[in-house]
């Protein structure tokens, strides 16, 4: 009994101990409840001054590019162009845009039209690649006949055009898709990001002068950055010498219309 | 000889269609290869003799380059080319040697220099060039203090992104969370910040009572969350410049889920009276509070569409956890998920074309989006636990947090932050220095 | 008879924990109470005696052992449920008792497991702790005794999701 009056006393000083600071430790909670890290929030509107910078001019600029070789180390940049220093806004100077080459004289207009008649069937174009590889060597060899038979033995046939042209369309498409077209694919899906883009061959397979987006000037977001990828992927598959491209025929190819179209991709 | 004059101008016409008939060849491209694009990010340049409080020129120009080529590859829209591979380092004032970089298989090349301002601050150009093209796509210059060149960085990560992506970045934002330590019987649950790629962080509460679901103002430094302070759980405003904060609104009942208007002048969230959980709206600067669900099921987890015309919200009243949406007023409430499970925490895209939610099915937890109206279902991921999506300020990203199973160990039971992108690709953790959950994305900064 | 013994011991070191709590919050520069006066020696343990004499009237460990079997603080819930069943009125019976004869106020804790999202799981805890408050009110006691909160599924007792969907009622 006695004892368990000890016990009893200890509980109720404790409990009034703990009473007695019970109001103390609410009041450091709210004391410690104000003391919060303010973050430092940085305006930069204010702080920082933003603008645009214009572009270099660029003597190299649209000036068709050689073949790829192997590029070299260069040790010694080209000094910069004199008052291109200094970081204040460039003054924009219009582009001095290298004449593209003049198109090649049409000497081989005369054989346009014609091609060498088939001594089979081509097969119909399909997007297998491996069968369009095979035919490019085949192919070729044709027309190295023909041009040695020459062209007033053999009169080609507007089927035989289509053909050709058929073959040559689904081989540069298939180089386009499989290897260089990289589509955006933004999340935005509400607007058509179609885009007509004119390529210009060189009789090589190689771009004649830069490609040409249609009414790329006037566009914007995400319909430019479309265009953009499909200028990329021009110029990454340029040259198209790897694909038979028959010379005779250069009136037909040298300019090509190529609509890009992701629309299939994003779904 | 009318007659052979208009014989002889519709023979030229026959002869000039026919003729410009086959000079053109069309063809349509449909598909590719989606590929990260690669982009080559060299070292600003800058004075190594040029010092400042935050380092030489070289050294900031050499930070800057790094933080850019972190945020871009973060995206997963970027491969950067090693820069050990590069052919020679670009002087900002020349135009680049593009064969040089097209050889490393640079698409895009970024070139920057660093200038020392005379009033002491630096002045940061970058311009970014279309290395096919051999033309600059983009070119700005950027003056502050030198302390804020991160800041400067993600910035210019922002431009880069918007000129080859067509989107606004989302580089310059922070991300506010719950940190979260300790073990499961006593964990602790506080507040904390940071840069959106884990830089700058900071605990904003010191953990004596747990904070939960915070919550980004689109338009103001101010979060708003659910604290158990003085073991009474009410939401919260904090004030990220004042360091301030307040309870909204004395109620005899609970209140929690908040969510800010597109506006930042309301906050929207659950409170609840003898047991049952409504919406309720709250104007900031009235304080007067508004219901706008009168049901008795679980009304809660409201999230206003991007020009705050509707609400999505998480309910029960159909006997299971669904998606509904209503307009802002609270009438014309309309359910919108369907499919098998439970779905919670619904939240609307800035771009307003999706909704992102929470799944939970066949015991495991999912995140995905579907439309306003339902249609469209698109689980991204999936785990033993996750929930909570967040969405980047420019509507591309999701955040959300996951949490692994206990083992028998008595281990397991971490909580993380993680990411993903709208496709459903580039899934990738987001480092806190302690356990994360609840993350929320702020705004694009100014 | 020797657990009336450990109850008092249990008390003791209850005491012990308050007092401890007290120190680890109380502010750094207030020093803690000094040994002597709160501690004396503790005298050598009495020879067990026939004391009929319990946790004090009115706190948790008096609610705890209001029932022969198991705690008394808690009653459990079925998964996304928030009805009482007939295990869980047991109980509450007895806890109703036991508040009109303490008129000790509580606050009721909601509790879920981890399997939902913490904003429902809120809500949820808030449904079951109202749900038990309503049976004690039904049962005649005071609504001015009890409070509610709702912790959702943030304080586990444990990894076991069936025992972590509860309400316990907090002796204040």
């Amino acid at each position: 009994m006695k004892h368990s009056l000890v016990i009893s006393g200890i509980v109720h000083t404790g409990l009034l101990v703990f009473a007695a600071m019970d109001i103390p430790w609410f009041d450091s909670v709210e004391d410690a409840e104000m003391i919060v890290i303010p973050v430092e929030v940085l305006p930069i509107a204010e702080e920082t001054r933003t603008m645009e910078i214009a572009e270099l001019p660029d003597p190299e600029r649209e000036k068709p590019k050689p073949p790829e070789q192997r590029p070299q180390r260069v040790e010694n940049l080209p000094p910069p162009p004199p008052g291109m220093q200094s970081t204040m806004p460039l003054p924009t100077q219009p582009v001095e845009e290298k004449p593209a080459p003049k198109p090649k004289p049409p000497v081989q207009r005369a054989q346009a039209p014609t091609v060498t008649p088939k001594s089979k069937p081509r097969p119909p174009s399909r997007l297998d690649i491996a069968a369009l590889r095979n035919l490019v060597p085949e192919q070729s060899l044709e027309e190295r006949i023909a041009e040695k038979i020459g062209p007033q033995e053999q009169q080609a046939t507007s089927l035989d055009v289509q053909r050709q042209t058929m073959s040559i369309s689904a081989a540069i498409r298939k180089k386009i898709e499989d290897q260089c077209w990289s589509p955006p694919v933004g999340a935005d899906t509400s607007q058509s990001l179609r885009v007509t883009v004119q390529v210009y061959l060189a009789p090589t397979g190689e771009l004649a002068r830069p490609p040409v987006a249609e009414d790329y000037a006037r566009m914007n977001g995400f319909l430019k950055v479309a265009a953009d990828s499909a200028l990329r992927a021009v110029r990454m598959c340029a040259p198209y010498d790897d694909i038979n491209l028959p010379k005779e025929m250069y009136d037909q190819w040298k300019e090509i219309k190529m609509n890009f179209d992701p629309t299939q991709m994003v779904s | 000889m009318k007659m052979l004059k208009i014989l002889i101008v519709s023979l030229f016409g026959f002869i000039a269609a026919t003729s410009s008939s086959h000079a053109v060849i069309e063809i349509d491209i449909t598909r590719g290869n989606v590929q990260p694009l690669p982009i080559a990010i060299p070292t600003f340049t800058g004075d190594e003799n040029a010092m400042t409080a935050a380092g030489s020129l070289s050294e900031i120009g050499r930070q800057i380059a790094q933080v850019i080529t972190a945020d871009l590859e973060r995206s997963g829209l970027f491969v950067s080319i090693d820069p050990r591979a590069f052919i020679n380092s670009p002087n900002n004032s020349t135009v680049p040697q593009f064969a040089n970089w097209r050889a490393v298989g640079a698409q895009a090349l970024v070139t920057g220099l660093v200038n020392l301002e005379l009033d002491g601050q630096i002045s940061v150009e970058f311009r970014l060039w279309d290395v096919l093209a051999g033309s600059q796509m983009r070119g700005l210059k950027w003056t502050g203090s030198p302390t804020i060149w991160r800041k400067i960085a993600h910035k210019t990560s922002d431009a880069i992104y918007k000129r080859l992506t067509g989107e606004d970045g989302y580089f310059d934002s922070r991300i506010v969370y719950i940190s979260e330590s300790g073990p499961y019987l006593e964990r602790i649950k506080r507040l904390a910040i940071m840069d959106q790629d884990g830089h700058n962080h900071k605990f904003l509460t010191d953990g004596s009572y747990m904070i939960l679901n915070p919550r980004f103002s689109p338009v103001e430094q101010e979060i708003t969350y659910l604290s158990f302070y003085n073991d009474t759980p009410r939401v919260y405003l904090f004030n990220l410049e004042s360091g301030k904060f307040e309870m909204l609104g004395e109620f005899e009942g609970m209140t929690f889920a908040p969510r800010f208007s597109p506006d930042g002048k309301k906050v929207i969230m659950s409170k609840a009276e003898r047991g049952n959980s409504d919406i309720f709206v709250m104007e900031l600067a009235t304080r007067r509070i508004e219901r706008l669900t009168t049901h008795s099921a679980i009304d809660t987890s409201p999230s206003y569409s991007p020009f705050g015309r509707y609400i999505t919200f998480n309910s029960d009243r159909g006997g299971s956890q669904q998606l509904y949406v209503m307009n802002a007023d609270g009438s014309d409430i309309k359910r919108i998920s369907f499919g098998d499970g439970l779905y919670a925490t619904p939240v609307w895209s800035p771009r307003g074309d999706l909704i992102a939610f929470t799944k939970q099915a066949g015991g495991k937890f999912y995140i995905g989006v579907m439309r306003p109206d339902g249609t469209g279902e698109r689980i991204l991921t999936e785990s033993y636990f996750e929930e909570g999506p967040t969405w980047s300020p420019n509507g591309r990203v999701l955040m959300y947090y996951r949490k692994y199973p206990y083992d028998n160990n008595g281990g397991g039971g971490e909580t993380q932050l993680w990411s993903i992108d709208l496709t459903g690709y580039n899934e990738r953790q987001i480092l806190t220095p302690l356990d994360g959950s609840d993350p929320a994305w702020s705004p694009l900064m100014d | 008879m020797q657990n009336k013994f450990y109850a008092k011991f249990l008390i003791m070191i209850g005491a012990a924990l308050i007092l401890s709590a007290c120190a680890n919050t109380g502010s750094d520069d207030t020093p803690v109470v000094t040994e002597p006066e709160v501690a004396p020696p503790p005298p050598p343990p009495p020879p067990p005696e026939p004391v009929v004499m319990g946790p004090a009237i009115g706190s948790q460990e008096d609610l705890d052992d209001e029932l022969p079997s198991g705690s008394a603080s808690t009653v459990h819930f079925a998964y996304d449920r928030y009805d009482v069943d007939a295990t869980a009125r047991g109980i509450l019976q007895a806890q109703a008792e036991w508040l009109k004869r303490t008129n000790a106020s509580v606050i009721i804790e909601g509790h879920c497991d981890e399997r939902g999202t913490r904003e429902y799981n809120i809500a949820l805890g808030d449904r079951r702790a109202n749900a038990v408050k309503n049976y004690l009110v039904a049962m005649g006691v005071p609504a001015s005794q009890i409070r509610t909160v709702s912790y959702g599924k943030e304080r586990p007792i444990g990894t076991d999701h069936a025992a972590n969907r509860r309400g316990y009622t907090r002796v204040n």
